[in-house]
């Protein structure tokens, strides 16, 4: 089980043939430059590269919008019936080590008392491949959160695309069912095939020093950093939607007539109003409060209650923010602040 | 906790009552006219008004009271208007009970006294009535409670009640003279001092504005009253009520959770942000 | 240039009535990113090179209004901006010292071609800058013969490309917070008394929000393309944008924001308009 298979890449599309016998699959797919991560089958072609899907892993788990019930009252009956998370298991084809170590962190969230149900039934049914990753890019530096990109922890299965083949090791038991079902396409690879898999090296940055973080937030809470960062952040959230670890939801209510639903969205703390109340206090009233809280949490609230960092070294932030803001900087300074 | 998360249960509004001209006591049943709800005094609900929205209120009705809640709601924002558009007989929902509570084991024994201002006094209510059904096991309670106005003085049909309950005080006071007031005239910090209430033996439980509160510390603390026997309910915006949605904490705090009843101890560690 | 750039910075920062000075610096992974400068020994920082995308004025309604002086530097699609700003009363002119920036076009962010949306490119015409670091004027081989238009699609195929890029946003908020036209302190759509905009991510929420805003900007927009710059979709939103404006262009002879000291077409209104602006629908 736990051992590299070999499958031609010709084989690929009856591959996911059989998988979606049994489960819905996932894959990333390429549109121009835009890369996400869509239900197949679709429009265009499943993308296996190395390169992060604009909208992370979350989505999946923490969709963007999701129905949580939808209610009628009349008079004086009411009928509530809450949604349905999932209809059948899923598989989710090529996602990135940065991704899958995310959902460890939802994990803490959503799934410490009071379990999230539907969350938790989308973790359970759901099986993750993973590809064996290099490193994306510059940004990259989920080595330094301790994150193995080659093999990442959480990952049910293992691909990797060396040579003219695709490779898979099962590393779990819902990724041998997933093996299992594709044992017609797998055969032993090649000596020198299983050389070259264990040939691959991460490339990414390893010497962001989190672990020299204070975590103690009174030393990190009257920085000028966060003067520095408000003046030039915009406060659009672009960080906050593409960040595989931001889990901030809003719940919003719809309805025509005597029927309606009630969904969560995602939301952002870099929001104007999203500490605001309805008497029209806010206790972060400027970016400063909030760009404080954004990096606090990430840094420090969330590692005091659950014991890690709120990381994982994707650098999506650095790479898209519109005016250079990326947390690896801002990492690297607090570190320096211990001397 | 019921599941699914984030799903309420339909509920009645039994009746409606006025307390001020901007505060409405919703009494609320689930749809059988009864009340399943175990709760305890300082947690809160989430209200639904469906196709609007939800709003965090602090139950204050007493768990020894049951078959019922009741809540103090006054009109701020989009849910709080609409709960107050509703007559009896219309169905709201209702998730929880949220919040930590008050820490009512530490207080058998002990004098309570209870500091609030305006619709302050709403979270408080539901633990008086509590102490007062449970006499025996708390020591003297004084209860020291002010508005802007009497009019805007919440639950005063109870007053009474309370002033003739055995070892029991009530201190009532208005900000500025008022026709028809012969009590006492005063901000309630200064009728705090005024009151000199030793603290050896003694918790306090202060509720109201946030500018009453900050005041009301100051003389407890000069009083010495330690901070770990200073309590305080907090309120900032909230949406699940459980932890998740990420948006009231303070640090590593979360108002839905670990509070709403904080002491002043508490406080204190936490990130100066509220 | 950057030379002078850092002398005049300097000289600004001496004055007593000195906020600050914002230009540029270098950012992460060779970008370029605004520079809040207040001490003088942080001036080395400031570049100015072909790089610099974003357009500053942008942050300039966020300073309170003080009597205090901002020193900025601008490019002359910046400049326009400014103008504007000025006009709608977001900011004061003597309470910025505006420094141009002799921009003869900014390259395609990776590559080493000028950038789409520096064709088209006009300076501003007689605005008065405190400073320069060369000849503010509309740069030669700029010019824009045609812009790209959907009018050889048919409704149908129009409406499948919009469906798809809009498809794609993912109601972020970059284009919003980095145009500078954008700086309504609560944003219509953002109103929850009444709620116009959902936060589903359904196609109708997305156009919506992308309708709302470009006609927003109708006469206001300078052609910046830095919304199109800072979506993380990719959205084409300047080909929206542009087309507007080619409208304004054949309706009214408007040759664009801030070009000329005159407001926009929609926010202007003259005695002689055809349009009686009375009663219903008649």
């Amino acid at each position: 089980m736990m051992s590299w298979q070999r499958m031609d890449r010709s084989d690929l599309p009856a591959a996911i043939s059989v998988l979606q016998e049994k489960w819905d699959v996932f894959a990333p797919v390429k549109r121009g430059t835009d890369i996400r991560i869509r239900q197949q089958p679709t429009d265009g072609k499943i993308f296996l590269g190395q390169t992060k899907p604009l909208l992370p892993l979350k989505m999946l788990f923490l969709p963007e919008v999701e129905d949580l019930f939808s209610f009628t009252i009349k008079g004086s009956t009411s009928d509530i019936i809450p949604a349905e998370p999932l209809t059948r298991e899923r598989v989710v084809f090529g996602v990135l080590g940065c991704d899958i170590a995310a959902l460890e962190i939802l994990d803490h969230v959503f799934l410490g008392e009071p379990v999230d149900g539907s969350y938790n039934k989308r973790r359970e049914q759901t099986t993750l491949i993973a590809i064996a990753c290099t490193g994306d890019g510059a940004e990259c530096f989920c080595t330094s959160l301790g994150i193995n990109p080659l093999e990442p922890v959480g990952a049910d299965v293992l691909f990797a695309d060396v040579g003219n083949g695709y490779f898979f090791k099962a590393l779990s038991q819902k990724g041998k069912r997933m093996t299992e079902t594709l044992r017609a396409f797998l055969k032993k690879p090649s000596e020198k095939e299983l050389t070259d898999l264990s040939a691959l090296v991460p490339g990414t940055r390893g010497d962001i020093s989190v672990d020299r973080v204070p975590k103690d937030s009174d030393r990190l809470w009257n920085l000028p950093i966060w003067e520095d960062l408000a003046r030039r952040c915009l406060g659009c959230g672009v960080c906050t939607v593409i960040c595989p670890t931001c889990h901030c939801f809003d719940l919003e209510d719809e309805r025509r007539g005597s029927s309606g639903k009630r969904f969560r969205s995602w939301d952002s703390c870099m929001n104007t109003s999203f500490t605001k109340m309805a008497s029209g206090e806010n206790p972060r009233p400027t970016k400063r409060e909030r760009i404080r809280q954004r990096f606090l949490h990430k840094l420090s609230y969330y590692p005091i209650k659950h014991g890690l960092v709120a990381c994982v070294g994707c650098g999506r932030c650095s790479a898209r923010c519109p005016v250079g803001i990326g947390i690896d900087e801002i990492i690297v300074e607090l570190a320096e602040m211990e001397g | 906790m019921k599941e699914p998360l984030l799903v309420p249960v339909p509920a009645k509004i039994e009746s409606i009552r006025t307390l001020t001209k901007d505060t409405l006591l919703f009494k609320v049943t689930e749809m059988n006219g009864n009340s399943t709800f175990i709760y305890n005094p300082g947690q809160f609900m989430e209200l639904s008004v469906f196709g609007v929205g939800e709003s965090p209120i602090s139950i204050t009705s007493a768990p020894t009271r049951p078959g019922f809640l009741e809540f103090a709601i006054r009109e701020v924002g989009s849910v709080t208007g609409a709960l107050h558009n509703l007559e009896a007989g219309d169905i709201i929902g209702i998730r929880g009970p949220f919040g930590n509570g008050f820490p009512i084991e530490e207080m058998k024994g002990k004098n309570i006294f209870f500091i609030a201002g305006g619709i302050g006094l709403a979270p408080l209510r539901g633990l008086i009535n509590y102490m007062l059904d449970n006499r025996k096991e708390f020591g003297e309670i004084d209860i020291l409670y002010g508005a802007r106005t009497p009019e805007l003085l919440c639950f005063s049909d109870e007053f009474e009640t309370w002033k003739k309950a055995p070892r029991t005080h009530l201190h009532l006071t208005v900000d500025t003279e008022s026709p028809g007031w012969n009590g006492h005239i005063g901000l309630v910090p200064v009728l705090l001092k005024e009151l000199a209430l030793p603290p050896e033996d003694r918790i306090a439980i202060a509720c109201g504005p946030p500018v009453m509160i900050k005041f009301t510390l100051a003389v407890l603390t000069a009083m010495g009253y330690p901070g770990e026997r200073i309590m305080t309910t907090l309120e900032l915006k909230m949406k699940c009520g459980v932890g998740k949605c990420g948006r009231c904490n303070i640090g590593s705090t979360f108002v839905c959770t670990d509070g709403p009843v904080f002491r002043f101890s508490e406080l204190k560690e936490l990130p100066q942000e509220y | 240039m950057e030379d002078l750039l850092r002398k005049l910075a300097n000289e600004f920062l001496q004055r007593p009535d000195a906020e600050c000075f914002i230009g540029y610096e270098e950012g992460p992974n060779g970008s370029v990113r605004p520079a809040f400068i207040r001490r003088p020994e942080d001036i080395h920082r400031l570049v100015w090179n072909q790089k610099c995308y974003p357009n500053l004025t942008a942050y300039l309604p966020d300073f309170p209004k003080q009597k205090r002086v901002i020193g900025i530097t601008v490019k002359g699609c910046d400049a326009r901006a400014l103008r504007e700003l000025i006009r709608a009363h977001q900011v004061e002119r003597h309470s910025v010292y505006v420094v141009g920036l002799p921009c003869t076009g900014l390259k395609t962010p990776g590559e080493d071609r000028i950038a789409e949306r520096c064709f088209g490119c006009v300076f501003p015409e007689a605005f008065q800058y405190d400073a320069a670091l060369g000849p503010m004027k509309t740069p030669d081989g700029l010019a824009r013969t045609e812009y790209e238009t959907l009018d050889n699609l048919s409704n149908k195929e129009r409406r499948e490309f919009w469906k798809l890029e809009f498809e794609k946003c993912i109601r972020c908020d970059a284009c919003r917070k980095i145009c500078y036209a954008c700086f309504c302190p609560e944003c219509i759509l953002d109103s929850t008394q009444p709620r116009w905009l959902s936060r589903r991510q359904n196609l109708g929420e997305k156009l919506f929000f992308h309708s709302v805003r470009a006609l927003h900007l109708v006469g206001r927009c300078i052609g910046c393309g830095e919304c199109e710059r800072a979506c993380p979709a990719g959205v084409r939103l300047m080909l929206l944008n542009r087309y507007l404006q080619k409208q304004l262009e054949d309706l009214f002879g408007y040759r664009g924001a801030g070009i000329l000291e005159d407001a926009p077409p929609l926010l202007t209104f003259l005695r002689d308009d055809p349009d009686p602006f009375t009663g219903g629908f008649e």
